[in-house]
């Protein structure tokens, strides 16, 4: 049974904020299905897998044209397409300063593996918080971290 | 060449030399390396007078970078720009030689206070 502690939007959104230099807002508590997710892990110095982070085509597209200064007409295609190479990486940066967000709640540090493969492990609801991100002038999408 | 800027990311490469502008480095070369190799190269080749790093990066970290480059006894100024903020971390860099580590995500005013240090 995992005790990883979760992020709180409190924490979350100033690293969004000052990373995307957009508002963004931040609900938590909304359900969210990993199996409709691109899963991306996060971990530890141990090198096992000690989060999972979820997120929905908008959230992914939204917030890597957010931080790459794209026009939101560039995300809503690529979610049609799922083809973008420039919003994907972009995503990837997303992903790797928000691991600021758990290595600032003091546990164990994790990082974003880089040239690395983990396999995903089984997700635990019970160990997990869905959050939706609205980002002002892209949209709104979903994001779920789960501890393993 | 000024400075050096070292990530895995072009976004983020772009990213810290859109900081350099808007901190009033814009008249400064800037050249960028996509991993620590690459900057190792470009360091030996072009001298900057300061080094600007990501920390996670494939084929050599931006640790290893700076372990070889105090391993060479060159002394360029080398700050991190990395999403690393724990304090352990930072003690590593800070023991390894580096001036300053900033965690992602960061604002122009930040990297110019450390930079003036240097420039």
């Amino acid at each position: 049974m995992s005790t990883r502690l979760l992020p709180i939007p409190s924490q979350l959104r100033p690293i969004l904020l000052s990373l995307l230099g957009k508002e963004v807002t931040i609900t938590p508590g909304v359900a969210v299905d990993p199996s409709l997710m691109r899963l991306d892990n996060y971990v530890g110095d141990d090198n096992t897998v000690h989060y999972v982070v979820g997120a929905s085509k908008e959230f992914a597209a939204y917030s890597g044209a957010a931080l790459a200064m794209l026009p939101a007409g560039r995300a809503q295609d690529a979610i049609k397409s799922g083809d973008d190479d420039m919003l994907e990486m972009a995503y990837h940066e997303v992903l790797n300063v928000l691991s600021r967000a758990i290595n600032d709640m003091g546990g164990a540090h994790v990082r974003l593996p880089v040239g690395e493969h983990f396999e995903t492990p089984a997700l635990d609801p019970a160990h997990g918080q869905g959050y939706s991100v609205e980002i002002a002038g892209y949209g709104t999408g979903l994001m779920g971290i789960w501890g393993v | 060449m000024s400075i050096l800027v070292v990530d895995d990311s072009p976004i983020m490469r772009k990213l810290v030399i859109r900081s350099l502008r808007q901190a009033g480095y814009g008249d400064h070369e800037v050249v960028e390396a996509e991993d620590g190799a690459d900057a190792l190269a470009k360091i030996a080749d072009q001298r900057p007078k300061v080094v600007l790093s990501d920390w996670n990066m494939p084929n050599m970290n931006g640790l290893e970078l700076i372990q070889a480059l105090r391993g060479q006894e060159n002394l360029v100024p080398f700050g991190f720009i990395t999403s690393e903020s724990t304090t352990e971390q930072k003690s590593a860099a800070m023991s390894a030689g580096a001036s300053f580590l900033l965690s992602k995500p960061f604002t122009a005013d930040e990297l110019g206070a450390q930079l003036a240090r240097f420039l």
